[in-house]
């Protein structure tokens, strides 16, 4: 602290101010060359990108940048400067406001504050936020992963905050100040064994369920009798999604990346008897009759996708050269579920959830559950891809080009 | 009995030589090709930090982006130019930014800075020894790392831009330039900037494997070292044992990138063309990756939970409970993380019944974790809490570990990772468990021995003004995640609008967005705290927080050898805080029961360590107990070094 002397306070503060002001005379100037770059990058950067500025106008100076780097730089010296003069003030008179509150008991109350008022918030933005999260889930399988997940969550949330508030209970029970020493203690089995055994528990419950309900929806299941089976192909590119039905036979026919051009976008084999009848929707609409056992062929075009059907709890990887599976069977339709949620707008998405490029963000599809009468109707009002003359002689053309 | 070797007239000219090389240093040997740990480490913490600023910077143009898609911010362009047009975020660049901060946080802060700094700084510090095994290597560790860092912000500058492909770089998307702008030169300066950077993590972690197994000071037994080094030791074998197969991943990416192999290419049509390759597989490379990708978050995670121990024990002046368990936890930890990467992989298409396998491992990381968490607990359990700056980080780092690692639980078990996999519940888990919780550590570590790096204390209020708003932002951001990853909201889309099931969280994301940004400028003051404490900070007393460990013993002036005179010779554990009977409540390492009986007055600020380090004879128990005293001379006349003391 700074001797209190007779000199006046004013002309003490005063003189520092501006012996302090002297030494960081330098920021304004700085201010205004940093200001004067940046203008003259942002120039540079607007007539590339709008690329139809000439030389001239990429040079002429951006008075507007430099005003905004000055105002910046100011406010971090009217920031430094104030942070100063706060510390003069307390240094020179002593009266520093802060010198009676006990840090360990100020940062006790916040930590008590914090701690509470955040297990409150989390707890009511469980509640608030609980409508919009995923519906109930519209497959199987999927009711199957929601009941475990709500089981884990029952474990967790309450995990989270009995530990969390054994954690303040230690801060608040044992800060310096509430009490003087520590106790000199190096283990104890009993706490060891019981945190164990605490740990423990959930972990073999969880696995275990966990191991049960995975071998459910990827290869766990068979048509029951009397259910009806449905096989499509998904297929995606940058930035779309593809599928394909098969025909009356129920099966879809041979591909090879190599036959993709044209319009035949999927590399079909026609050549292939199964493939003479697939059927490419024309609209971006992906339609499965309710209660069917669905199994999707997923793959890839070009780059790594991935089919996300969250409302059925259904996600897999679409990997170039390799076709994967998975299986699912839709419980509610789409009407049914919009009646649910009060929600006439309601649809059932599929979304692209593996980086894919600049328009991952938008690969959308519909998909729309609905009774097998409606599901055939639709279906029968599709054509097959097919179409034997057109084909046969873009192949000709292509092999005499 | 062998005598102990270095005599008091070596001392007196050994001395005498460092302070006549200490003048001779010039600016370049001294703080740039500097191979003295301690400097070392200061260049590591900035180097870091400097990196992580600019990672976090990143992250708040893509909030921007995330919280207000349709607003136009001039002043982008201004900065960003061409990928910005008309104040828009390019898509394109969106993924640029996101790979950028993943890359730079993951690797850049938390690995190389966080690992670098505090295993160069406290390794030979805390073990009594006069440096690295070898500092030429460490030298070269920290250059491989900056050079590193140069490449991958020159990513930056060219002209397709920086590597977008997501910091997980997956092929064919990383691989194929025709797939995004980022994968061309930016992809390839990606994998040299990794390359590089393994090759400093590798050097510094033979250098820290071997001075932890052979430059012990005398009576530093293995059960008597601090958890931080041991959890820094485990972290290089763990890094050693998994980086090299990343990079032979990213090598392979490389060849599949710009020679035309197809080690994880096939069957691809792409912009009107069907390419050659055939055969290739892209799960090898996820394979590949993810076993380094996996304990790569213990890699962050373990130093984290090393320093919050030191913190935790040291400010709640007792010892840490438990020590043994918390060994084994941190050797379980390392052991089990090899065994669970392809959690990451459950919905890729590979064998199902890996997805079994794989949710039973990776459940078992949990019991070593939560017996870390209850440790900490009942070490504050009937401490003294001394509330200072490094103790609050600690304590955030163990909240957000609880937050975090709790909701590991839905993503290590296969069929709930279904529906969470890739959304903004694994973001929210990934923050809070490894990113915040590590960079709570890193600057609780930073607080904490910023006193042992230069010579002065941060300023305290600034540090609480600090920790509380980083403290309630980081949560506010990263908790809603978890809500969004309920709405099954996936991670890495420019812009939630075009789905139903994503667009009504719009409300909650302009949230987050304005909680990050004053999360992000919080750490300003920090910055500020930080340099300006460097010159102007009250000066601090050779030992400030009262702690046991050997660092404190050493002076802080650079001296190179760290103790002008003999090394410290360890009489005791590196926990003794509030034992009974003793005079203080903290009984340093290098403190034996016969200088206790001699009345040494250690708790004064003015008590100079090298009093009792210079007087002391190794007694028989100390020579036995402890690993054969390797005084520095084999390691270090390999380097030819003069200015460590020959004795």
């Amino acid at each position: 602290m700074l001797p209190r002397q007779d000199s006046h306070f004013g002309m003490k503060l005063m003189a520092y101010i501006c012996s302090y002001m002297k030494r960081m005379r330098w920021l304004p100037l700085l201010g205004l060359i940093a200001g004067t770059v940046w203008a003259q990058i942002g120039a540079d950067a607007r007539a590339r990108a709008l690329e139809l500025a000439t030389q001239e106008q990429a040079s002429s100076v951006n008075w507007n940048s430099i005003l905004w780097t000055v105002v910046w730089m100011e406010t971090i010296l009217v920031v430094i400067l104030s942070i100063r003069l706060t510390d003069l003030v307390i240094r020179i008179t002593g009266l520093d406001p802060f010198a009676s509150w006990d840090r360990n008991k100020v940062n006790t109350r916040l930590w008590m504050a914090v701690g509470i008022g955040g297990i409150i918030l989390a707890i009511w933005g469980a509640f608030k936020y609980a409508p919009l999260t995923l519906p109930e889930s519209a497959s199987i399988h999927g009711r199957y992963i929601d009941a475990l997940r709500n089981f884990t969550l029952s474990f967790t949330f309450p995990a989270f905050v009995i530990v969390h508030i054994m954690l303040f209970y230690m801060i608040w029970r044992y800060y310096n100040g509430k009490v003087s020493s520590a106790t000199y203690e190096l283990t104890n089995h009993t706490l060891e064994r019981a945190s164990f055994i605490a740990i423990s528990i959930p972990v073999l419950i969880i696995a275990g369920w966990g191991i049960y309900v995975w071998n459910l929806p990827v290869h766990g299941q068979r048509p029951t009798e009397n259910q009806r089976t449905l096989e499509i192909e998904v297929v995606a590119e940058q930035f779309q999604w593809r599928v394909r039905y098969p025909g009356n036979d129920g099966k879809l026919g041979r591909y090879h990346y190599t036959l993709i051009g044209g319009e035949n976008v999927l590399g079909i084999d026609f050549t292939d008897p199964k493939a003479q009848d697939d059927i490419l929707p024309a609209l971006k609409e992906i339609h499965l009759p309710v209660g069917a056992l669905v199994t999707i062929y997923v793959r890839s075009k070009d780059v790594l996708h991935s089919l996300y059907l969250p409302h059925f709890r259904t996600h897999v990887y679409a990997v170039p050269g390799q076709r994967n599976q998975v299986m699912f069977v839709p419980t509610i339709t789409t009407k049914e579920m919009r009646r649910k949620l009060g929600d006439p707008q309601f649809d059932y998405e599929l979304a692209c959830n593996q980086l894919c490029g600049g328009a991952h963000y938008n690969m959308r599809m519909k998909v729309i559950v609905e009774s097998w009468e409606e599901y055939q109707q639709w279906l029968s009002q599709q054509k097959p891809a097919y179409n034997p003359p057109v084909v046969t002689e873009k192949r000709i053309t292509s092999q005499i080009l | 009995m062998a005598t102990h070797p270095v005599t008091t007239a070596t001392v007196v000219t050994a001395h005498h030589e460092h302070h006549h090389e200490h003048h001779n240093e010039s600016f370049w040997t001294k703080y740039i090709f500097s191979q003295d740990h301690k400097m070392i480490a200061k260049q590591f913490l900035i180097t870091g930090f400097a990196a992580g600023f600019i990672g976090i910077l990143l992250s708040a143009i893509f909030r921007l982006q995330l919280a207000y898609p349709d607003v136009s911010f001039p002043f982008l362009e201004t900065i960003l130019g061409k990928w910005a047009p008309e104040g828009r975020l390019d898509p394109n660049f969106y993924m640029a930014l996101v790979t950028m901060h993943g890359t730079i946080l993951v690797f850049w802060l938390l690995t190389g800075g966080l690992s670098g700094t505090f295993a160069n700084l406290l390794i030979p510090l805390q073990l009594g020894a006069r440096d690295m095994a070898s500092p030429f290597l460490n030298m070269l560790s920290f250059h491989f790392f900056f050079w590193g860092t140069v490449v991958l912000m020159a990513s930056f500058f060219v002209e397709t831009g920086p590597a977008a492909a997501g910091w997980t770089v997956y092929p064919p998307l990383s691989a194929l330039p025709q797939a995004m702008p980022g994968s061309g030169l930016g992809m390839i300066l990606w994998i040299a900037a990794l390359v590089l950077f393994v090759v400093g993590v590798l050097m510094g972690g033979l250098n820290y494997i071997t001075t932890v197994l052979n430059m012990r000071t005398q009576g530093m037994s293995p059960l008597r070292m601090p958890l931080v080094i041991w959890a820094l030791f485990t972290v290089a074998v763990l890094g050693l044992l998994s980086f090299p197969p990343a990079v032979a991943a990213f090598i392979l990416l490389l060849f599949d990138h710009s020679l035309g192999t197809s080690f994880y290419l096939s069957d691809i049509y792409i912009a009107g063309q069907a390419l050659p390759q055939q055969g290739g597989n892209i799960l090898l490379y996820l394979h590949l990756f993810w076993f380094l990708g996996h304990p790569e978050v213990y890699i962050v995670l373990l130093p984290a939970l090393g320093i919050t121990s030191e913190i935790i024990s040291t400010h709640a002046r007792k010892p840490i409970f438990g020590y043994k368990v918390m060994v084994y936890s941190i050797l379980g930890i390392a052991f089990v993380s090899f065994i669970v990467w392809a959690h990451h992989m459950f919905v890729t298409g590979m064998n199902p019944l890996l997805g079994s396998i794989f949710t039973a491992t990776t459940l078992l990381v949990a019991i070593p974790s939560a017996m870390k968490i209850f440790n900490y607990i009942f070490t504050l359990w009937k401490g003294n809490i001394q509330l200072n700056t490094p103790m609050l980080f600690a304590i955030g780092t163990v909240s957000f570990f609880i937050s975090g690692g709790l909701t590991g639980f839905f993503l290590g078990v296969a069929p709930t990772d279904i529906p969470l996999h890739n959304t903004y519940f694994v973001v929210g888990h990934f923050h809070l468990v490894m990113g915040v919780a590590a960079v709570f550590a890193m600057f609780g570590g930073t607080y904490h021995w910023f006193p042992r790096l230069w010579g002065r204390m941060m300023n305290e209020r600034l540090g609480y003004i600090h920790f509380w708003l980083t403290f309630i932002g980081a949560n506010l951001v990263f908790f809603p995640m978890y809500y969004m990853g309920f709405g099954g909201v996936p991670r890495r889309y420019y812009a939630f609008t075009e789905f139903s099931f994503t667009s009504k969280w719009q409300d909650l994301n302009v949230f987050i967005t304005i909680a990050a940004l004053i999360t992000i400028s919080a750490q300003l003051i920090f910055i500020y705290n930080f340099f300006h404490s460097m010159f102007y900070g009250k000066r601090a007393p050779r030992n400030p927080w009262k702690a046991t460990t050997l660092e404190w013993s050493a002076p802080v002036e650079h001296i190179h050898g760290n103790w002008p005179g003999k090394l410290p010779v360890v009489h005791r554990w590196a926990y003794e805080y509030s034992k009974p009977g003793a005079p203080a409540d903290f009984i340093p390492q290098y403190i034996s029961d016969e200088d206790i009986a001699r009345g040494v007055r250690w708790w004064e600020d003015d008590f100079d360590p090298a009093m009792v380090i210079d007087r002391s004879e190794p007694g028989e128990g100390e020579q036995k107990a402890s690993a054969p005293e390797l005084s520095p001379t084999p390691a270090l006349s390999l380097n030819q070094k003069p200015d460590h003391p020959q004795v």
